[in-house]
């Protein structure tokens, strides 16, 4: 692989053990991979700092990269962890403890402990084109897909070594080529005509496509697109999906096969994977974390509902400023129900808009899913009495 | 006693030599690998199932004195795989199944005595295998 003599002298300790380590690191998946050379990235986008995922000797390692002179060389933002900000999710002491030196850690790095998985709604957007190094799997094909940046799907610890370096290997989803649609998708008559819908979509896309998918419909908008991104990224391993409307890059899909998906197909796979919404004893909006709009849309329903009859978890950025209260309304600031310990809250059945939150809350927990969009699901929360 | 010599590729240098423990399949730290072994061997994989979590499991077995004293991958090494060694410092080598002239199955049927030598990322990794 060629290095610039810059990254020489980083692989050689000039500038410190941790830059020396995190060049070791990322040169050495660079060569596997076979790339050329290494690119510039300007943000870094890291994952993987839950306690409960890492243990104590990845908070040693963190530490390790910041006590020997690790310092983020580009925008950096830091993904969910395993407890949120206000003490909702029980802590265990011990594990609490080993979560504050971490995120102490982080930020004495100069990570911006954003605690969140849409860092590109909190100060860290990249623009058309830039190299980037983000690990986290919805936010990747977010900024890949809607903001023309250039991500791999990394590694959380790559991801800290790249913003540590400010390098990664130029492969993948950096390269041109490897950006072109490869797989025509379109829809026969119909199309996603809410978030939940969107996910379905985006599900199936995930199971059924392999290459580079462009989906030749347009989405009603940008909350569907995100669901649907979210959603192909944890069903499949897509990196990127060109969609019509909001996809900055314009490529033409050249000898692509062809993929048709039609509305039949959409309802025998949400009848097959997940229950009826009746019964469910909590719902969760916020897999990618909400944006703005959709906590204000809580809190409206929170307001004309009077609170709500059963639990409405509401996973949101550790940055968050707005933080409706009302009976039965959770706000978990700074983590997500996939990554915290749910098992304390005591659900079976989760009713969620989330196809993301439905392929893991079964699997990493146990749970029970019904999938529908946040205002069905916030309609189905609201107190019986009250006439939302 | 037979005596093979296996040439992959090094990812991490380092030299090794320690009794060879064959796994002929792929295998995933995250939840099989998790204890790490007893004692000092060279591990040798058909391949490993990426998790993100892997390169922290990697590192854990290093810090307790539990991990391989090299990894070395029949396949193609992949990128968690190579971050758990590299912060872990374990040697490692990748694509000796290239060019052996002994199939993974059958190496995992024998006993060998393994010395490792893998000089330069990128560069060339001598395995030689003595076996019984």
């Amino acid at each position: 692989m060629h290095l610039t003599r810059e990254e020489e002298r980083m692989l050689d300790g000039e500038y410190g053990e941790a830059v020396r380590k995190a060049m070791e690191l990322i040169v050495s998946i660079g060569e596997a991979l076979g790339a050329e050379r290494l690119v510039p990235i300007t943000s870094a986008h890291v994952s993987g700092i839950s306690v409960s995922n890492i243990g104590a000797e990845g908070v040693e390692l963190i530490e390790w990269f910041a006590r020997h002179g690790g310092r983020a060389r580009v925008r950096a933002t830091v993904n969910p962890m395993g407890f949120d900000l206000d003490g909702v999710i029980p802590r265990d002491p011990r594990e609490w403890s080993l979560q504050e030196r971490l995120l102490r850690a982080l930020s004495a790095m100069g990570f911006h402990l954003t605690l969140t998985c849409a860092p590109y709604e909190h100060g860290n957007r990249p623009g058309l084109g830039e190299h980037i190094a983000w690990a986290e799997s919805s936010a990747v094909i977010y900024a890949n897909s809607v903001l023309g940046a250039r991500s791999n799907r990394e590694g959380g610890i790559v991801a800290l070594a790249a913003a540590i370096t400010g390098r990664i290997y130029e492969w993948g989803m950096h390269l041109d080529e490897e950006r072109n649609p490869r797989v025509r998708v379109t829809l026969r008559g119909w199309r996603p005509r809410d978030e939940a819908e969107a996910g379905l979509l985006g599900a199936l896309l995930g199971l059924r496509v392999r290459e580079v998918p462009l989906l030749e419909a347009r989405l009603p908008g940008l909350e569907e697109a995100r669901s649907l991104l979210a959603a192909a990224a944890a069903w499949g391993s897509h990196a990127l999906i060109h969609l019509e409307g909001h996809t900055p890059e314009r490529r033409a899909c050249v000898k692509c096969e062809k993929v048709e998906v039609d509305r039949a197909e959409l309802t025998a796979f949400h009848e097959e994977h997940f229950d009826d919404i009746e019964g469910s004893d909590a719902v969760f909006i916020g897999c990618p974390h909400v944006t703005i709009d959709v906590m204000r849309l809580v809190e409206a329903y929170a307001e004309k509902c009077g609170g709500f009859r059963i639990p409405v978890l509401v996973a949101a950025p550790g940055v968050c400023k707005l933080r409706p209260s009302a009976q039965n309304l959770v706000i978990l600031r700074g983590t997500c129900p996939v990554v915290a310990r749910l098992e304390s809250l005591g659900f079976d059945k989760i009713a969620t808009n989330s196809l993301k939150a439905a392929f893991y809350l079964p699997r990493r927990h146990g749970i029970r899913v019904a999938v529908a969009d946040a205002k069905t699901l916030l309609r189905y929360a609201c107190n019986p009495r009250s006439r939302a | 006693m037979k005596s093979i010599v296996l040439n992959g590729r090094c990812l991490n240098p380092g030299s090794a030599e320690a009794r060879l423990y064959t796994i002929p399949g792929p295998v995933s730290f995250y939840g099989e690998l998790e204890e790490g072994f007893d004692g000092d061997i060279i591990l040798l994989i058909e391949s490993s199932r990426g998790s993100t979590v892997a390169p922290y499991i990697i590192y854990r077995l290093a810090r307790r004195g539990r991990a391989p004293r090299a990894i070395l991958v029949w396949r193609t090494a992949e990128p968690m795989i190579i971050a758990g060694c590299v912060l872990g410092d374990i040697p490692l080598a990748d694509r000796f199944g290239d060019s052996s002239p002994i199939s993974l199955e059958e190496l995992s049927r024998i006993d060998c005595h393994a010395s490792l030598e893998c000089g330069s990322r990128g560069g060339g990794a001598h395995l030689h295998l003595r076996c019984r």
